[in-house]
């Protein structure tokens, strides 16, 4: 049996059905993503798990223990939550300790774990301070050594990078992932972010609807999306009626749509001989620059493709230029939903 | 904006101008014995101060009394407030428009109404100060209300709980260690109101109590008829015990929000 088990879990807000039958699993000391749009029932499985809700149907293992009924105070799980939620009155030092505290540790030994934690997430020489006298960032690496320090089954983090500006996020990213790695604490994180997704996670749940859309590890997630949706969600794909494509390319597919990456597409003022390639006439409708990234939108007619190429000084195209685009057939994906 | 900073000025010096004004004019009054139309004709300086502090012993005691009589009030309510908002916030949301609703009824029924009310009802079956005491925690619910639902709220209560829940910590260790110590600004602010409130008032007392219980208001109001300076220094004593209690909370309240 897996180290967390979640087996048929159903959960209803009243007429809502926000978890529909879900079953997975997640190894021990491994980093699961559940990734997907607000409202996709992400959150309220990570809950669940907590014991913070309820399910209304299904079973939760834990360790080999099944967690179903079991309170919140004794699943032995560790929550950072997006807003942080430490508490107000206590120091840095007395917000780690709190946990210890119940659990009537030796104050030697509280000392002792408190000083560790907070050397490990960097901030020993914050341990006086107050939670309004740090940085959302700061907060957030305190929130996650109170989530650590009673050593918890298992961390769970819902969405605690989102209220986080964005060059701090990426950091913390690492930062989490390091200490995660070094403890080899199994952690569930929650996510609307794919390109968090993509860094932190050694697997990914993509949810959808209160269902799983696709599961893998991250790389297969992004080459591979199964359907429409995770292909929308993941990768910024540039999704076409397949017919209207293939009409175009000279090509017939089986599947109704395609995704293909724009990373993928060559793009020519030229005609473009490629064997084996989709290649398409269009013009270019506007440009974006992304820093070493230029992402030309290109009109075909009957759909538009989105094409990423590395900055190159000698190959700009204007609006309004006429271009030639080609993928190969291996990088075209059929979908199946 | 510059230019404008001096219209700032002139306009808080306007309105500070308009509140201390009368403040002023009464400190004045009780230095001087007689005046001639605006002016003060002779100055006696400390001599109603110094009347006031050892030949009035029963003002003193009305001040204390009023002071008793708000403790009470405040305290019941406080109390109620906290534990329904809280039950409110956790386990039954719709409780909280209820709360709200019964604390507006104060706005509507005013307290000379209330009181009478209550008079009527209640007189001969429950003691006086018992009714006086019931009459000033419904009056001052509407204060009590609002500052400690805006308090649960901004402290985002629900998340705290959840937070100390998953530690190991029990509802009630929680609500006393981490969610009582976050509200006491809020509960301290409320309470100055609602204190000021009953400190203040003349009509509920005069009307549920008579003269049987003699507060400072109405011990002023004597005093008043006598039309003596006596009184200016009175009003001042109040002025300063509720300044001073206000300076008191408002540094609580920032020693709070720098340890929050």
């Amino acid at each position: 049996m897996s180290y967390i088990c979640f087996e048929h879990v159903n959960k209803f807000f009243g007429e809502n059905h926000v978890l529909k039958d879900i079953s997975l699993s997640v190894e021990q000391g491994e980093l699961v993503t559940f990734l997907g749009p607000s409202g996709c029932g992400k959150s309220t499985l990570l809950r669940c798990l907590s014991g913070l809700e309820t399910v209304t149907d299904g079973k939760i293992f834990l360790d080999g223990k099944d967690v179903t009924d079991v309170e919140p105070k004794k699943r032995g799980v560790g929550m950072v939550f997006q807003q942080y939620s430490l508490f107000p009155n206590l120091t840095v030092g007395q917000n780690v300790a709190f946990g210890l505290k119940i659990q009537k540790r030796p104050k030697q030994e509280i000392a002792e774990k408190v000083r560790h934690m907070l050397e490990i997430v960097g901030l020993a020489e914050k341990t006086g301070q107050y939670p309004n006298q740090l940085s959302g960032g700061q907060q957030q690496r305190v929130a996650l050594a109170r989530a650590l320090v009673t050593e918890p089954k298992v961390l769970l983090l819902d969405e605690p990078l989102s209220a986080i500006d964005a060059l701090l996020r990426r950091n913390l990213q690492v930062e989490i992932r390091r200490i995660q790695k070094e403890m080899g604490i199994t952690t569930l994180f929650v996510t609307h972010d794919q390109d968090e997704a993509m860094v932190m996670s050694d697997r990914i749940y993509l949810f959808n609807v209160g269902t799983i859309e696709q599961a893998g590890v991250p790389v297969e997630l992004y080459t591979r999306p199964r359907t429409k949706f995770a292909a929308a969600f993941i990768g910024h794909y540039n999704i076409v009626d397949a017919a209207v494509f293939g009409k175009q390319a000279g090509m017939e597919f089986a599947a109704k749509d395609l995704a293909i990456r724009p990373e993928v597409f060559e793009i020519s003022s030229s005609p473009i001989e490629r064997e084996g390639a989709a290649v398409l006439k269009g013009t270019v409708l506007y440009y974006l620059s992304h820093g070493n990234i230029m992402r030309y939108t290109v009109d075909c007619g009957e759909f538009q493709i989105d094409v990423d190429i590395l900055f190159d000084s000698t190959l700009l195209f204007d609006s309004g230029t006429p271009v030639y685009i080609a993928a190969g057939r291996e990088n075209i994906l059929e979908l199946g939903g | 904006m510059k230019e404008r900073k001096w219209f700032y000025h002139l306009i808080l010096l306007l309105v500070g101008f308009i509140l201390l004004f009368p403040v002023a004019v009464l400190l004045i009054n009780s230095f001087s014995k007689s005046w001639i139309e605006l002016v003060p004709e002779e100055f006696v300086y400390l001599d109603y101060w110094k009347s006031l502090v050892t030949e009035n012993p029963e003002f003193w005691a009305s001040v204390l009394r009023s002071v008793s009589i708000a403790v009470f009030p405040i305290l019941i309510s406080g109390v109620c407030l906290v534990m329904a908002m809280y039950a409110a916030i956790l386990y039954f949301p719709w409780l909280d428009a209820v709360i709200q609703a019964i604390s507006m009824i104060p706005y509507t029924l005013r307290g000379v109404v209330l009181s009478i009310s209550v008079l009527t009802l209640y007189a001969g079956v429950i003691n006086r100060m018992v009714m006086l005491v019931c009459v000033y925690c419904v009056v001052i619910l509407p204060f009590m209300y609002r500052g400690i639902r805006n308090n649960l709220y901004a402290i985002n209560v629900r998340q705290l709980i959840e937070a100390a829940e998953l530690l190991g910590a029990g509802g009630l260790y929680t609500f006393f260690r981490i969610i009582v110590p976050n509200m006491l600004s809020g509960i301290l602010v409320s309470s100055l109101l609602a204190f000021g409130s009953i400190f203040t008032d003349y009509a509920v007392i005069k009307i549920i109590a008579g003269s049987r219980y003699m507060t400072a208001q109405a011990e002023i109001n004597q005093m008043q008829h006598d039309g003596s300076p006596l009184t200016s220094a009175a009003l001042i004593a109040m002025f300063a015990m509720t300044m001073m209690i206000s300076v008191v909370s408002y540094s609580v309240q920032n020693r709070g929000k720098k340890q929050a």
